[in-house]
């Protein structure tokens, strides 16, 4: 077990710190990695929800300076004009955890990674709180980009917001190839500000593609408010999702898809879950499981079919598969993002899908391709270091600061 | 609704702060006291910047002479009161000093506030006062705490009792709420959200009612230990 502390403002953070100089400490945000990046056993762990306040906004750069623990959806309350650049998959996500992560959206040829957003970081290690930008501490701050919360704890952040509107047009591409698709996403799907694919991994091939692009006008009876009245999934004791309600539901869901443009806001577009809350229980006590890698796109459907193939010998069940387009690389040293598809499949978590991840990453591996550590489980520490370089340079700034952060991913993945 | 102005007394407490929030999210306008004022000044920029309000700071100790905020507060027009600012001291920490300090703060300072906003020259008063479930009973752990609670809820007892229709007085004994007080510790069997407890503050405001519990069902809790023979409440004594 770990220990658990909240601090309701930085000072007693700085207490906190002082009183535990001695402990592996771990800070964590609403901890919706799926990873154990979030999990400190025999540590402390410092939840940062309490320190969520937004400190200021300028309107004519754009930069908004926040504490780490606001969230992506706190951002779009300071001003109507303006959204953060890159959005993770849930907006309840904080910004700490999305440096940490440096995390892509559905957009990344038109915005990069969210690293390029941001201006600087302050960094808390021990007692000394460190400024980092490209110009200042930059080897500090490229560290702590992707760097799992590892490098000290991200107490505030200046990120640039990016003037846009909060409606798109929404349009809808059905494929029955996915060599069809791959080559869609390429090419033709690099004109709009958005794409993701979801793809059909229990049937025969079939992909629903959508595209999403930002329009000023907005429609006239909707508005970009996120739900007040979210549903909420009550803790189940049986699983709801199976192998054969699946099938159904994509079969449905790919013949019902509608086809036909329409202006939607940009949350229902990106974020349609998060009017779930809880949505994971669905999955019952065990709840699910992720695989999530990025591969080259010269021989991405060699990659895909070898995946399927694994997923079918292996008797997992995949419940979603959602498929994206790099472009533009990350910039921190452990960052996911590099050009190529990212393919995200949550599986029902069981023997077979965790023996079918175990093969999965294998493959990764030998492909040259790199797993998302947001989102791993069961990565082991020679994979690591194929797929991250930058993984030495990364432990030596770890050392040389003597940073007291640790997570159950650094223990199993970094070497001493 | 008209827009008129809170004043938070205490703001730095995150039920405060959650109060603030939500009466900015009504387009209020807020005016923060405490003794932080790094804090003070952390917390109105964030509201500022969510809910695009009006949103000052005043600094001051209630633990020594608030004469000069009862003089800023007497400049401002249409207030609303929220108190929340309060020592929180176990029985066994007590001495002279302690209990002289626990005494100004709970007692002293916030009944020379409500006595002066209650005399404000003004068309509407609306008052909420943050106590606790322990000015219900004297419980061994902080009983003086409880009492200096009791004390206020007494004199606002009063108020009400002689409150015209345009002046509202809303106390609420708070149970367990999810604070630093809380967290962590031992024997605590459910910790309301403090963003709960400041829409139930909101809701009982808004509804003109007198008193209200929080979490709800401590009304049932304490009207059980109020009727408990004593001999069966001395038991209780290390709860």
């Amino acid at each position: 077990m770990a220990d658990y502390m909240r601090p309701d403002d930085e000072k007693q953070l700085l207490q906190i710190l002082s009183s535990h100089q001695e402990t592996e400490l771990l800070v964590r945000g609403n901890g919706l990695s799926y990873s154990d990046c979030c999990v400190n056993h025999n540590g402390t762990i410092i939840e940062s929800s309490r320190l969520n306040n937004i400190l200021s906004f300028d309107q004519e750069t754009g930069i908004a300076v926040c504490q780490g623990g606001v969230t992506f959806s706190d951002l779009f309350l300071i001003d109507p004009n303006f959204i953060p650049a890159v959005l993770p998959g849930t907006l309840h996500a904080t910004l700490a955890g999305g440096v940490a992560n440096d995390i892509h959206g559905k957009n990344n040829p038109c915005s990069g990674t969210l690293g390029r957003h941001i201006e600087w970081l302050e960094l808390q290690i021990h007692e000394q709180s460190y400024h980092c930008s490209p110009a200042e501490n930059p080897e500090l701050f490229y560290a702590t980009l992707a760097g799992l919360g590892l490098t000290g704890i991200i107490k505030r952040i200046a990120i640039r917001l990016h003037k846009a509107s909060r409606f798109v047009n929404k349009q809808t591409e059905k494929f029955t190839s996915f060599p069809e698709l791959l080559d869609y996403m390429e090419d033709e799907g690099l004109q709009y500000d958005y794409q993701v694919a979801w793809l059909d991994l229990l049937n025969k091939p079939r992909a629903l593609l959508s595209l999403g692009k930002h329009v000023s006008k907005t429609h006239p009876k909707q508005t970009s408010q996120f739900p007040s009245h979210r549903y909420s999934m009550p803790k189940l004791p049986v699983r709801l999702v199976s192998n054969m309600a699946m099938k159904q539901f994509n079969r449905l869901y790919y013949n019902k898809a509608n086809t036909v443009v329409q202006t939607v806001p940009l949350w229902k577009f990106n974020n349609p879950l998060d009017a779930i809350n809880h949505w994971n229980r669905c999955y019952g006590k065990n709840g699910l499981l992720q695989f999530q890698a990025v591969f080259d796109a010269e021989n991405a459907n060699a990659t895909l079919e070898s995946l399927i193939a694994i997923i079918k010998s292996h008797q997992a069940t995949p419940t979603l598969a959602v498929l994206k387009y790099f472009t533009q690389p990350g910039t921190g040293l452990l960052s996911f993002v590099q050009p190529g598809f990212t393919l995200a499949i949550d599986f029902i978590h069981t023997p077979q899908a965790r023996l079918a991840i175990v093969a999965m990453n294998q493959l990764i591996a030998n492909t040259r391709g790199k797993i998302y550590l947001a989102k791993d489980l069961l990565l082991n520490q020679d994979q690591f270091t194929l797929m991250y370089p930058e993984h030495e340079k990364f432990s030596a700034i770890l050392a040389q600061y003597n940073s007291p952060m640790s997570s159950d991913l650094s223990k199993r993945l970094l070497k001493k | 609704m008209k827009k008129r102005t809170w004043v938070i007394l205490g703001a730095t407490s995150i039920i405060a702060k959650e109060f603030a929030h939500l009466a900015a999210q009504e387009g209020h306008a807020l005016l923060l006291v405490g003794r932080d004022q790094q804090q003070l000044n952390i917390i109105a920029a964030d509201i500022g910047l969510r809910y695009h309000v009006h949103c000052d700071v005043i600094t001051a100790d209630f633990a020594h002479d608030i004469k000069q905020l009862i003089k800023i507060l007497d400049h401002h027009k249409n207030i609303d009161l929220f108190i929340a600012h309060s020592s929180m001291l176990d029985n066994d920490k007590l001495n002279n000093k302690t209990i002289a300090e626990l005494i100004h703060v709970n007692v002293t300072s916030t009944a020379q506030l409500i006595d002066a906003y209650w005399h404000k020259k003004q068309s509407e008063h609306r008052l909420l006062f943050v106590s606790s479930v322990a000015a219900c009973k004297g419980k061994a752990r902080n009983s003086l705490y409880g009492a200096s609670k009791a004390a206020i809820e007494i004199y606002l007892q009063g108020l009400q009792q002689a409150a015209s229709h345009k002046q509202h007085i809303t106390i609420a004994r708070l149970g367990y709420i999810d604070t630093h007080v809380t967290y962590g510790k031992p024997g605590i069997f459910y910790a309301s959200p403090p963003k709960a407890c400041a829409k139930a503050c909101l809701d009982a405001l808004n509804s003109n009612k007198r008193m209200l519990y929080h979490p709800f069902f401590w009304r049932y809790i304490m009207t059980v230990m109020l009727l408990l023979p004593f001999s069966i409440y001395k038991k209780m004594r290390h709860l």
